[in-house]
């Protein structure tokens, strides 16, 4: 079949509302749509969706397919999986984008398994190869100790693309697109999956990716109750607090504070990786930080090959001191 | 981690068990029960730990298969020893003793009694057993060839009617306060010399009479129970009576060499902690402009450590492959025993060197391994096991 | 319940990169022979979602790989914990399956295993981190499946589970058989028992080829032609970390403060 020369992402929704990450998603389509010659699209499932359908257009969006269905509204894999094949299949892309979230995690292989396709997931860079006009990707390894770029050969070439590896489209109002209503075929009878319940468990503040400071903690900590102590100094540096899997294993934080390569990749000006020993999975998370301090008393922590300043001590009076110190 | 030792696939997997239970459920707690008040009530005793440990096999794990242990060879037990001790010698120390006292019973108990307690240990989690031996009286007498029928062995044993009373006390007893049941030895006949003419009592904890009168506070091995015991008419029906043997002679038995295996092996684990402590101090401690490792007096110092070390696992593990392969050779145990208290001595001595200031603190790991070493001293070295040993030497072969 | 539970033999994900070289081809990595290969992490939590299944509702559990020889000790490892069998699919023709070819694989050897009612395995394999063929395995068995699952309940004859969401979970309800990938929250990973390790060593691990379970080396390579790894590098990471030092940890803190203040970092 033709080379459509298309490019659609997966525009994900958080609580009605399009997700953080689909702007970068939208700036990332319309640059490879540019470099295909071709066109971006999005796909918006849910209900009452029009008004994010006309976001998406001045976000860079050519095209929206909206599939607004009551009972499209919760996340039922299986149909939101049969819907955007149903695009694929009548569009032909070229790419299909999904953001490296948890529901892009889900989403992602379902489609490429389902067209028969390749997927590379986590992906960082992203290019059109000038002579084969094929998708190239770099996506990390090995938690994130090796880079692997790969060239797609199938179509659509699927990718999940990691938090902030792109900058973010700007909004530009004036633009236009069009909007192409999707009738859903689906005998919801027939799926497998019954979706019944969301519950959330956020604690408030600022997100972990969106924060410019982070003080996290790891299993050094010794118990919940010391989080205290980062909590005071996150606030005083206008920071969140963060944890490592091993806090998360304990019971000490819920994984929506989990910096690491299955928890959230963050990017801070400041990191502070307090009793956390700096395992690969952990490093993975927090390596694009501008600064790292380590603080752990153990010297031989391999955090201390990864941070910029370390202090190799017990964290507790260093950072009662610093504390002390910061309100002054 | 010490590999250089040939081990079978089998072994090294229970070697890679014995290292993942002390990090998950000893090293945590270490510390803390080392440095708890010693007290009545024992609330320093790491039972969640022996909970663990039951259920995954290794409490029993000496046990004969029909009452669900595995007969774990010497070898095998040495190396679980030893992955323990290394991180605390005072749960090493507890496991170990939970294949060891039973033994008692597998070998000299009835029928009835080794379904009872060897049945109990198995099913309940925290059911241990204690020997109670030692009396203020009597201590190294115990391995000194003394066969006057006046002995130290004061507990007094009467008949009355089906069973037995006894009357007196015991100190320094293994698991004294934890333990559920106690291998009492008693004195049965008083004309022939304490060797030949005791008896060993089955006593469950909670016998009337019998009491645990006080723990006792040492200078090591703080989290390892030592009780004083009373005996205060205690009634022992005759099912309850080791054997339904009234009289043993206490020479050999089935802990022979075992007991100084088992002190060799945990006194290597805690050498090598020690030893690897010293060894990571030493190349990141930095003074006179260099690390201290590259300081020759402390290099060569690291250098004995580690030949002493490599020389006492080697006879230690040596002599288990010995007992597991069906010989006890006791003159061998007693050499471990008694190298493996020197090497441990003068390692962690060593390691206080190395270490200078921050050897003494408490907020090192060191001044404990130095402190459970003490215990060694009178344990698997001292004057009554020199005796003995050269009295293995005087035996005909 | 007869679960089968898919694992990965990968080398230790926590040994530093300095371990690790590229080969020369840029298609691989080449671990340093220091370097010990234990079961992918999430794997573990797969295995041990499985026992606790079994030992609360009876049935067997199978742990599977698809790998070289030296995989038998991932399968070990997973026996050792108290699974009841272990396959080993030896694909040594295969260079680095493509993640389609090694769910085509698997889902052929589980067809063969047979009788089961659920199939778990690891969000992702810690070495490629794609988190892929617990997919591809559903999609071959045209089975449902749920992705980065925290929590799995029993009902009549379905699963209630939990899947993390960005700010809690999402709960659904699916019959059996299914196909689960678990997240490490799941649970935490039994160590390995007594009994488990005596049971394995008399134990005889199955070896299937290719052929043996119905698979056409070239056509499974061939269906997971869809991307090609053009280049594999390990970037060089030079931190030089500035260790700040006191007296006490009082003053490590102050003279911090200091150095960051200096360097303009707060």
């Amino acid at each position: 079949m033709q080379n459509s020369r298309e490019v659609i992402i997966f525009a994900e929704l958080f609580d009605g509302r399009l997700h953080s990450g689909v702007p970068e998603l939208c700036s990332l389509a319309r640059g490879l749509a540019d470099q295909l010659s071709g066109v971006a699209s999005a796909i918006l499932i849910g209900t009452d969706v029009k008004g994010l359908a006309s976001e998406l257009i001045s976000y860079g969006m050519d095209k929206v397919y909206a599939a607004d269905d009551a009972r499209l509204h919760n996340y039922q894999p299986e149909a939101y999986t049969a819907v955007i094949e149903q695009v694929c299949r009548s569009e032909n892309p070229e790419v299909l984008l999904f953001g490296q979230t948890l529901r892009g995690r889900d989403l992602g292989p379902r489609l490429a398994f389902r067209l028969k396709t390749g997927i590379a997931t986590d992906c960082v860079e992203f290019t059109i190869d000038s002579v084969s006009k094929k998708l190239v990707v770099t996506r990390p390894a090995y938690g994130a100790k090796a880079l692997a770029t790969l060239t797609f050969l199938s179509q659509p070439a699927v990718a999940t693309l990691r938090s902030k590896a792109v900058s973010p489209a700007e909004k530009n109002e004036a633009r236009t697109g069009q909007t192409i209503p999707i009738e859903v075929n689906i005998d919801f009878a027939k799926l497998r999956i019954k979706y019944i319940a969301r519950v959330k468990q956020e604690s408030e503040g600022p997100k972990l990716e969106d924060a410019k400071v982070i003080v996290s903690g790891g299993r050094g900590l010794g118990q919940a109750e010391n989080f205290k102590l980062l909590e005071e100094l996150a606030k005083i540096l206008g920071g969140v607090v963060g944890a490592s899997r091993g806090a998360v294993d304990n019971g000490w934080l819920p994984s929506t504070r989990q910096v690491g390569l299955t928890g959230t990749i963050v990017s801070p000006r400041l990191y502070f990786a307090i009793g956390i020993s700096g395992a690969t999975q952990h490093m993975a998370g927090c390596a694009s930080s501008q600064y790292i301090v380590a603080i752990n008393k153990d010297p031989e922590a391999p955090i201390f090959r990864r941070a910029h300043y370390g202090v190799v001590a017990d964290y507790k009076p260093v950072v009662a001191a610093m504390i002390q110190c910061c309100t002054q | 981690m010490m590999d250089e030792f040939e081990l079978t696939d089998q072994q090294k997997a229970f070697q890679t068990l014995a290292r993942e239970f002390a990090e998950r459920h000893i090293k945590p707690i270490a510390a803390e029960i080392d440095r708890m008040e010693v007290k009545m009530g024992l609330p320093n005793f790491p039972w969640d730990m022996l909970r663990e440990a039951h259920k995954i096999g290794l409490k029993t794990i000496a046990f004969p298969m029909e009452y669900g242990g595995m007969a774990a060879d010497h070898l095998t037990q040495v190396i679980i020893t030893d992955e323990l001790a290394y991180v605390d010698a005072t749960c090493a120390k507890t496991i170990s003793q939970c294949w060891k006292q039973p033994q008692y019973i597998i070998h000299f108990g009835t029928k009835d009694q080794r379904d009872r307690f060897l049945g109990a240990m198995r099913d309940e989690p925290t059911y241990m057993m204690a020997g109670a031996i030692t009396e203020p009286d009597y201590g190294s007498d115990n391995m000194l060839p003394y066969e006057e029928p006046e002995g130290g062995l004061k507990l007094s044993v009467k008949r009355k009617g089906d069973g037995y009373v006894l009357n007196g006390v015991k100190h320094f007893i293994a698991l004294g306060g934890a333990a559920s049941l106690y291998i009492v030895r008693g004195r049965t006949d008083k004309t022939v010399s304490v060797r030949k003419g005791t008896g060993r009592f089955l006593v469950p904890k909670d016998t009337p009479g019998f009491s645990v009168t006080a723990q006792h506070d040492k200078i090591g091995f703080r989290a390892y129970p030592n009780g004083q015991l009373a005996f205060e008419d205690v009634y022992v029906p005759k099912e309850n009576l080791l054997g339904g043997k009234e009289n043993y002679d206490m020479s050999g038995g089935p802990l022979a060499g075992w007991n100084e295996l088992e002190l060799a092996a945990t006194a290597m684990g805690i050498a090598r902690a020690a030893f690897e402590a010293a060894l990571d101090y030493a190349k990141q401690r930095v003074q006179g402009g260099k690390t201290i490792i590259e300081h020759q007096a402390v290099a060569g110092l690291l250098a004995d450590m580690y030949m002493d070390l490599q020389a006492g696992r080697s006879l230690v593990w040596q002599t288990a492959r010995i007992f597991s392969s069906g010989r006890r050779d006791t003159k061998m145990s007693m050499a471990s025993a008694r190298f493996a208290t020197k090497v441990v001595l003068k390692i962690t001595t060593d390691a206080l060197t190395i270490f200078g200031g921050m050897g003494v603190m408490k907020e090192l790991p060191l001044e404990k391994y130095v402190r459970d070493t003490m215990i060694f001293t009178h344990l698997a070295d001292g004057p009554a096991r020199q005796v003995k040993a050269g009295n293995l030497l005087m035996r005909p072969e | 319940m007869n679960i089968v539970v898919c694992v990965k033999h990968v080398p230790d994900p926590e040994a530093p990169v300095t371990q690790f070289t590229v080969d020369s081809a840029g298609q691989k990595m080449v671990p340093a022979p220091a370097v010990v290969s234990v079961v992918s992490p999430f794997d573990e939590n797969a295995i041990e979602a499985g026992l606790q299944l079994k030992e609360a509702h009876g049935g067997k559990v199978t742990v599977l790989s698809l790998g070289p020889l030296s995989s038998l000790e991932a399968l070990k490892r997973g026996t050792r914990m108290g699974a009841d069998d272990a396959v080993l699919v030896e694909g040594n023709d295969l260079p680095e399956p493509a993640p389609q070819t090694t769910a085509h694989i698997l889902a052929k050897a589980i067809a063969k295993i047979g009788g089961y009612d659920l199939i778990l395995c690891g969000r992702q394999a810690a070495d490629w981190d794609q988190g892929q063929v617990g997919c591809g395995i559903a999609e071959n068995l045209d089975l449902p499946y749920v992705s980065i699952v925290s929590k799995i309940e029993t009902l009549e004859k379905a699963l209630r589970i939990q899947c993390l969401t960005e700010d809690g979970y999402e709960v659904m309800e699916v019959s059996l058989p299914v196909v689960l990938t678990l997240t490490n929250e799941i649970n935490q990973p039994r160590l390995t028992t007594v009994a488990g390790i005596l049971r394995t060593t008399t134990m005889k691990i199955p070896v299937w080829s290719l052929q043996d379970i119905g698979v056409d080396p070239a056509a499974a390579v061939e269906c997971g032609r869809l991307a090609e790894l053009k280049n594999l590098r390990i970037p060089e990471v030079k931190v030089e970390c500035q260790i700040v030092g006191g007296e006490t940890p009082e003053e490590a803190a102050l003279s911090l403060v200091n150095v960051l203040r200096s360097d303009k970092v707060i």
